[in-house]
């Protein structure tokens, strides 16, 4: 199983990120997949407000059913919300990236990101072209 | 330990000697099974939505933490 960030969602939808390409074969690999409840909100925030593309928000929603209804996904709870903030200040992370790595964390599976700079290169995550059948 | 009526356990038996399996590994093939097509329906319905992508300036990380309150 791999828990996809709400980045590697988003960049499903952006034809011009570096990652799109290894994001849609990430997410239509046939792997087990898990994210967590905040990606909705983010995926939401990006999409709606940012893009104003409120098409590409109701897609992004429904790959997140998607994975509600065939893979994981992860509600916010106390222990999550507690290791969360332990991980926040141990890696020195905001609380957004830090519930992705908790929630990967308490799972026992790989966080997959385009976050390059605060996960991927400290270790936390990888990208999606690592987490693709065969890597 | 997992706990299954006597008439679901029968049945589990009977298609484990067709097999020539154990219970146990008739079990665990249910449950790959099972796992392997929730799997394969997640990746059909993931591909049902490709194809829509356009260009929304090609820096996804940014525009996520742009959002995200300080």
């Amino acid at each position: 199983m791999i828990l996809v960030d709400a980045g590697v969602l988003l960049a499903s939808e952006d034809s011009a990120d570096a990652h799109h390409e290894d994001a849609v074969a990430l997410l239509g690999a046939g792997i087990p997949l898990a994210t967590i409840d905040l990606a909705a909100y983010e995926v939401t925030n990006v999409a709606e407000v940012r893009w104003r593309d409120p098409a590409a928000g109701e897609r992004l929603r429904e790959r997140i059913w998607l994975i509600a209804a065939f893979g994981r996904l992860v509600r916010v709870d106390r222990r999550l919300a507690d290791l969360a903030a332990q991980i926040a200040r141990e890696r020195e992370l905001s609380g957004y990236d830090a519930a992705y790595v908790a929630a990967a964390d308490a799972l026992g599976v790989t966080l997959a990101s385009c976050d390059e700079r605060d996960l991927v290169r400290p270790g936390l995550a990888a990208l999606p072209r690592d987490c693709l059948p065969g890597k | 330990m997992i706990s299954l009526p006597d008439e679901l356990l029968a049945r589990v038996d009977a298609d484990a000697e067709r097999h020539g399996l154990t219970r146990s590994a008739m079990l665990r093939e249910y449950a790959v099974a099972v796992l392997d097509e929730r799997s394969a329906q997640l990746a059909r319905g993931m591909q049902a939505l490709d194809g829509h992508a356009s260009d929304h300036g090609g820096d996804v990380v940014g525009q996520l933490k742009a959002g995200r309150p300080r």
